[in-house]
């Protein structure tokens, strides 16, 4: 009966005091670079846009300028090229995002619509047809690919679930806009974990949000005291610009972490990741060398960054300390 | 039904080929603001051009900031 008392009180420990179960707290991070492809001498990378990885720690690119999507090894050699300009099957006019997943390639565009699939060796598979220009994705399983867009007149923002055929699956509304001219400023960029909780950052607000795979909010969190964003009024447009970029890109490490690239509003503009546990608190900052607009980790927590102005891709061991 | 799909069909293929390239040179000759302009300009009385020209504009302020 003792014995079960004391388990039970360190287990109350526990859970008062951490925050999380299963998840290592990030006190202190370094980064250690450990491979670095490309450089203005090389001509390997041109303007790079998308970074992913495979299990086998191969690295994927894409390359706006000569339209393609490259796979590298884990040392960065070159493998293979795939792609060239056009708008057939496997083609490109501007690609973007490109995301791993289970032996397939899902690529994005950003003059396309929907989404290009590509197994390992870069051939072209199949298209995944979508009726909406795609800001940022994620592939949930061979059948559900959730989708975040960029609609305007549209009051209700939202995190879409599509098919592998195109078909609208689900939604999930993170926003309720009265004022429709708010549209740019509603963009998000996401992620969604194991448990099915969404994390949406905002592109060009001081909002980070949790959801529950149902659509209930969870958290809101802001980094930089809720500043209100400096709008521009172009000359052509009825519609006003935001000037800055607060947050760039989200991901998890494998400790249940949350990494965010903050834009222009940070001390070291597009170099600070700010490292969240899933309860929203600030961890820790890490600065990189230079700035970036996205970052990928990959299952070994090694993190890809940009250099060089989208010549070079970094790759760095997180260390945990 | 045909001459509403063929319509976007033309619109569609007409805003892809021709902004392809609009954002390609951002960082270097152009900034956002401008390129945004010069695409709303041409594309944005349709409705594809307008969503492409925004999402460009992110992209770009995302990629060059």
């Amino acid at each position: 009966m003792r014995v079960y008392r004391v388990l039970v009180g360190v287990l109350f420990y526990i859970s008062i005091f951490s925050n999380t179960f299963g998840q290592e707290l990030a006190k202190k991070v370094v980064l250690k670079e450990v491979l670095s492809i490309g450089g203005e001498e090389k001509d390997i990378l041109f303007q790079w846009a998308g970074v992913t990885t495979d299990l086998s720690n191969n690295i994927y690119l894409t390359d706006s300028i000569d339209y393609s999507i490259k796979k590298f090894k884990e040392d960065g050699t070159l493998l293979k090229k795939a792609g060239r300009r056009g708008q057939g099957p496997g083609e490109f006019l501007a690609p973007r995002l490109i995301k791993y997943f289970d032996r397939f390639l899902y690529v994005t565009d950003q003059n396309k619509p929907g989404i290009q699939v590509f197994d390992e060796e870069l051939n072209y598979k199949e298209s995944i047809p979508l009726r909406v220009p795609v800001f940022d994705f994620k592939v949930l399983s061979k059948n559900l690919i959730a989708v975040s867009t960029l609609i305007p007149n549209e009051s209700s923002k939202c995190i879409f679930f599509y098919d592998e055929k195109g078909n609208l699956k689900d939604k999930i509304e993170y926003l309720k806009l009265e004022n429709e001219s708010l549209s740019m400023l509603s963009i998000v960029k996401f992620e969604i974990d194991d448990k099915n909780d969404l994390y949406i950052i905002y592109t060009f607000q001081d909002k980070i949000e949790k959801f529950d795979g149902k659509g209930k909010k969870i958290w809101s969190k802001s980094l930089f005291e809720n500043r209100e964003m400096k709008m521009k009024k172009p000359k052509v447009s009825p519609y006003q610009l935001p000037e800055e970029v607060v947050f760039k890109d989200i991901e998890f490490d494998n400790k249940g972490n949350i990494f965010i690239l903050a834009g222009s509003w940070s001390r070291n503009k597009s170099r600070d990741i700010y490292i969240l546990d899933k309860k929203g608190n600030l961890l820790t900052i890490v600065t990189l060398p230079e700035s970036t607009h996205c970052i990928h980790i990959d299952g070994q927590n090694n993190l890809y960054t940009r250099a060089g102005m989208g010549t070079i891709l970094k790759k760095y061991r997180i260390e945990y300390q | 039904m045909l001459k509403r799909l063929i319509s976007f069909l033309f619109i569609f293929i007409f805003a892809v080929v021709i902004f392809g390239d609009l954002f390609m040179d951002f960082g270097y000759a152009k900034t956002c603001e401008e390129a945004l302009e010069e695409c709303w300009e041409r594309y944005g009385g349709t409705v594809w051009g307008f969503w492409y020209c925004n999402l460009g504009y992110v992209f770009c302020k995302i990629y060059i900031e």
